[in-house]
């Protein structure tokens, strides 16, 4: 619940991101890669990284 | 104006708040949670630091996270591409984690507010990560204007920044991207000789005294390319960190003869050639961002803040160099330091509120003692409802006997005034004991900590007497410098050292101060003020007063893998746990041999996961 009342601000930011660094392509890849993410993995647990580029 | 800042979801979580641009509390969130290195949501800390204050959530007036997260994943998508299809496993593990948690700060910042039973405050920062670091070294620093070097593993795209900074202005002039990292190549190096990543870097640190650097020349004949402004790119051939689960691959193992050390196998002579190796390198970088930094900004001060200020070996040859006048690190160089950097950055930065010339020289960081604190009262009902005995003291008996202990040999854990904030001991929640015994090292090594037996101890002196014991005429209040033990006081070396058994090679006595000279004659200092840390340093000076050396061992009060205890009962629990002889809590001291018998259910050493 709280994540779906920040997901229109979530994308909003993401949208500001691309306009200011003029980099578009990183919107429709990002749909792409989130629902690649989704559907092939949900419900899937994944352990953090122990690295911290991650 | 009050302002929260947070770091999480990477290592040492941790929360900390400024009240119009003061800092009044600070904590990691591995002390309460007692997970090392605790990444999670610093929930606990938060609410500590609101309690520390004595205010309710709904009376902050914003939070600030301390990068920005739709920034690193950017980052994090381009690197993914960059290298597709290799890395696929990889991304299908990372993205999960990102969709869940990590993108979501303002839900989670959310979250916590909403448990404490209020609305979270409507300004919410976002500082970079640099910046944030930046913030931290600067803000709290005892000069007007100042250099500003930052050097970590890695934030959005940067891995080293310099800064110059003036009044409340703090502007980043330069920057070294991802892939290309100090941090990132040191940890390579911590993975390659068997430490864990994110946690065994300072272990290399003290093991590079044991070797030569024999791969020094190939590191940067193979490995990487240095500039002359101390800006170096990676050969990528040799590390799998983007595009696998591991630092290096097999062809930095062709490299460096034969495959990484697995964890908790025998260290040999090739782990002490590289870990000698890469410091040597990390240092001769280190000295030529510095000098950079002092020809781009012209600023005669530096401060330092990232996971690399923490190789504190590199400092010292820095605060050696007299590359800049004066040198002051942030004791949180750490992720767990981004936290108040994040919040000196939304209070300095996106508010513009001025800062305050510093006052006689003194940084404002209160000596770091920025966590929970117990009081007498509380303690003395702790002790009553579990039936521990002890006595209580006051002050000049208490420092007088808790020095007779030490000069008794006895191994001392010390529970006392408010938590360090950073990851290091600094007198309030230390183990203590005599730097002059030719046993302690082992002793404390392997009955109190249970680790690994090559590393040194570091001393905490008092201030005035720094000069008498090492070659140094600057304080170092939070431990972050590496000096020689001044000559006078070392023993010649026996033979070639490098043929003897490790242990035996640890505990050959090299000074009248042996439990903390290491094996190449330096020490990591701590100068103990009596202003910062009265409590702490009437021990010493009391310890002087009976044997004429005002030094001590200090180390920090846990077990290997533990975090540092935080309450009296965390260091109750882990006096119990060990061969310590004697525990202060506050005003009171406890004695082992008066204890009730302590009795556990499980093996608490399966308790904690081994760093």
């Amino acid at each position: 619940m709280g994540k779906l009342k920040h997901s229109g601000g979530l994308i909003g930011e993401f949208c500001k991101f691309a306009m200011e660094n003029k980099i578009y392509w990183i919107v429709p890849l990002i749909l792409v890669l989130l629902f690649v993410a989704v559907v092939v993995i949900a419900g899937t647990g994944a352990t953090p990284f122990i690295y911290t580029l991650f | 104006m009050r302002i929260l800042g947070v770091s999480a979801f990477y290592h040492d979580s941790a929360a900390a708040l400024i009240d119009d641009g003061q800092i009044v509390a600070a904590a990691q969130e591995e002390r309460f949670t007692r997970v090392k290195h605790d990444h999670e949501f610093p929930k606990n800390a938060m609410a500590y630091c609101l309690a520390e204050a004595g205010i309710r959530a709904d009376q902050l007036d914003g939070v600030a996270f301390y990068d920005k997260p739709i920034t690193k994943f950017h980052r994090i998508l381009e690197t993914y591409l960059s290298c597709a299809p290799r890395g696929l496993r990889s991304y299908l593990q990372a993205v999960p984690l990102w969709l869940r948690q990590k993108l979501w700060i303002p839900a989670e910042i959310e979250a916590v507010f909403e448990s404490l039973g209020v609305s979270m405050p409507e300004k919410i920062y976002f500082p970079e990560h640099h910046v944030s670091h930046a913030a931290s070294a600067y803000y709290p620093s005892p000069f007007a204007d100042a250099a500003v070097l930052t050097v970590d593993g890695v934030g959005e795209w940067a891995t080293s920044t310099i800064c110059d900074a003036d009044g409340k202005d703090l502007k980043v002039v330069r920057e070294m991207h991802f892939p290309h990292s100090l941090g990132l190549l040191y940890s390579a190096f911590t993975y390659f000789t068997g430490f864990r990543v994110n946690s065994g870097e300072y272990k290399l640190m003290g093991l590079a005294p044991y070797g030569e650097p024999i791969y020094a020349d190939k590191i940067k004949d193979h490995v990487i390319d240095v500039r002359d402004d101390g800006s170096f790119r990676m050969n990528l051939d040799l590390f799998g960190y983007l595009d696998g689960f591991t630092m290096t691959n097999d062809n930095f193992a062709k490299l460096f003869d034969g495959p990484a050390r697995p964890a908790e196998s025998t260290i040999t002579r090739r782990e002490m050639d590289l870990a000698k190796s890469i410091q040597v390198v990390t240092e001769e970088i280190v000295l030529k961002m510095a000098r950079y930094a002092r020809d781009v900004t012209g600023k005669k001060n530096l401060c330092m803040a990232g996971g690399v200020a923490l190789n504190c070996v590199a400092n010292g040859k820095l605060l050696k160099e007299k590359i800049f006048d004066r040198l002051w690190i942030q004791p949180a160089a750490g992720d767990a330091g981004g936290a108040l950097g994040a919040a000196l950055a939304a209070w300095h930065g996106a508010e513009q509120k001025p800062r305050p010339a510093p006052a006689n020289g003194r940084d404002s960081m209160r000596g770091s003692y920025l966590g929970p604190v117990f009081s007498d009262d509380e303690i003395g009902a702790f002790l009553e409802a579990k039936g521990y005995p002890a006595q209580r003291f006051e002050r000049d008996e208490w420092a007088k006997t808790i020095a007779k202990a030490i000069d008794d040999q006895k191994v001392i854990g010390l529970c006392h005034g408010r938590m360090e904030f950073g990851p290091r001991a600094l007198g309030n929640r230390s183990i203590i004991g005599d730097a002059r015994s030719p046993k302690m090292q082992s002793v404390m090594n392997l009955k109190i900590k249970y680790r690994e037996s090559f590393r040194p101890f570091a001393p905490s002196c008092l201030k005035e007497r720094v000069a008498d014991f090492f070659e140094i005429d600057d304080e170092s209040p939070y431990m972050l410098l590496v000096a020689p033990v001044r000559e006078e006081r070392c023993i010649a070396k026996q033979g070639d050292e490098r043929s003897a058994d490790l242990l035996e090679w640890v505990n050959r006595p090299r000074s009248d101060l042996p439990a903390i000279t290491h094996v190449d004659y330096s020490a990591r200092i701590q100068t103990v003020d009596k202003d910062v840390n009265p409590g702490y340093y009437a021990i010493i000076e009391a310890f002087e007063a009976l044997t004429g050396q005002g030094i001590i061992i200090n180390t920090s009060f846990n077990v290997r893998g533990e975090p540092i205890v935080c309450t009296p009962e965390d260091a109750y629990r882990c006096f119990m746990r060990t061969e310590m002889d004697r525990l202060v809590l506050g005003s009171f001291i406890l004695e082992k041999e008066k204890q009730p018998e302590w009795h556990e259910k499980d093996d608490w050493r399966t308790e904690f996961k081994l760093d």
